[in-house]
């Protein structure tokens, strides 16, 4: 019976295992099209790209994110969450058997300074700053990710073999 | 009492809300990437007021009222497109066409971006002329489809989680 319990529990991690592996590649993935210049050499696809993200991103040329001779597809602050996701994914993959804090106040936390930067842009507080954006950004999509994966991997619970 | 209501009928609201959102100017500014996710995320939410939040959300329905967010998110976002096209007679890729031209020069394929340069130029053609175009509307829906349904379902994936701590947190 234990034997049976402690295959079931193994199994799972490595099940669970296989869905963060999942999450990460697809956080690889996005940030590879937001950092297309960083990585590719080609206008038309960096064009389809840019027309693709247009969905989902203002892409103001003032608020992309330059450095390196290279301008991001995104905004600083789109920039920003999928680069604290993509190292989010990492962190749990290393750290998976780890047990992370899973509360709500984590989301709570790391979504304030975010929310406090676009409410003091919107408002006329401060000018829109590039670093302010990309690294309160960061540390949203860092957390959530955080306290997302923790989350799902309780709440499936006994499920986890359906995947 | 409504007797078999739309189950998905919070995603259908929220969605419709979602594309009217991205409609007007200067929203995106404000909302950004998490204008999608928001709109699966209320629609969980919605769902589970209307059912007064008796069961916890299974993953499954968490990816399914994400989808369908993002497939009324891409439906009525490119109905609202098309008619601001028809009203206007221009579009973002007739603007975009002589880049797309540049930047196929700049590449030396020669025939081979031929088919697709044709292409843009009769659907900026039809656009500036007729104000609609066939090809247009299947280019916005396949990839407001692609791109909202990817993030609908990460929106609902983080709802399950949100309203699961929230509100089922001693179920488990």
């Amino acid at each position: 019976m234990s034997m049976i319990l402690a295959s079931t529990v193994r199994n799972k991690y490595i099940n669970f295992y296989a869905v963060r592996f999942f999450f990460f590649a697809a956080a690889v993935l996005l940030n590879l099209l937001v950092y297309y210049d960083l990585f590719f050499d080609n206008s038309f696809f960096h064009l389809l790209v840019e027309n693709l993200f247009g969905t989902v991103c203002h892409q103001q040329d003032e608020k992309l994110l330059s450095f390196a001779g290279i301008t991001t597809i995104v905004c600083s602050r789109c920039s920003g969450i999928y680069t604290g996701f993509l190292i989010s994914t990492i962190y749990s993959l290393i750290a998976y058997k780890k047990k992370i804090t899973g509360s709500l106040k984590i989301v709570y936390f790391a979504s304030l300074p975010m929310l406090l930067d676009v409410i003091s842009v919107q408002v006329g507080l401060y000018y829109y700053s590039s670093t302010s954006a990309f690294i309160t950004g960061f540390l949203f999509g860092f957390f959530l990710y955080l306290f997302f994966i923790e989350n799902l991997q309780h709440y499936m619970g006994n499920d986890i073999e359906q995947i | 009492m409504i007797l078999n209501r739309f189950k998905y009928s919070p995603a259908f609201v929220t969605g419709f809300g979602a594309a009217v959102l991205t409609t007007i100017p200067g929203f995106k500014d404000f909302a950004c990437c998490m204008l999608i996710p928001a709109a699966a995320i209320l629609a969980l939410y919605f769902d589970q007021k209307i059912n007064r939040f008796e069961s916890k959300i299974s993953v499954g329905d968490a990816v399914l009222f994400g989808l369908f967010t993002g497939v009324f998110t891409a439906f009525f976002g490119t109905l609202f497109e098309l008619i601001v096209t028809y009203l206007t007679h221009t579009h973002e890729i007739v603007k975009l066409l002589p880049q797309v031209e540049i930047a196929i020069a700049e590449l030396n394929i020669g025939d081979a971006a031929e088919n697709s340069i044709n292409l843009m130029r009769n659907i900026a053609k039809e656009i500036t002329e007729n104000g609609y175009s066939i090809a247009l509307t299947s280019l916005l829906l396949f990839s407001n489809l692609f791109i909202y349904i990817l993030f609908g379902m990460m929106g609902g994936l983080i709802g399950l989680t949100l309203i699961n701590k929230k509100f089922h947190n001693k179920e488990n």
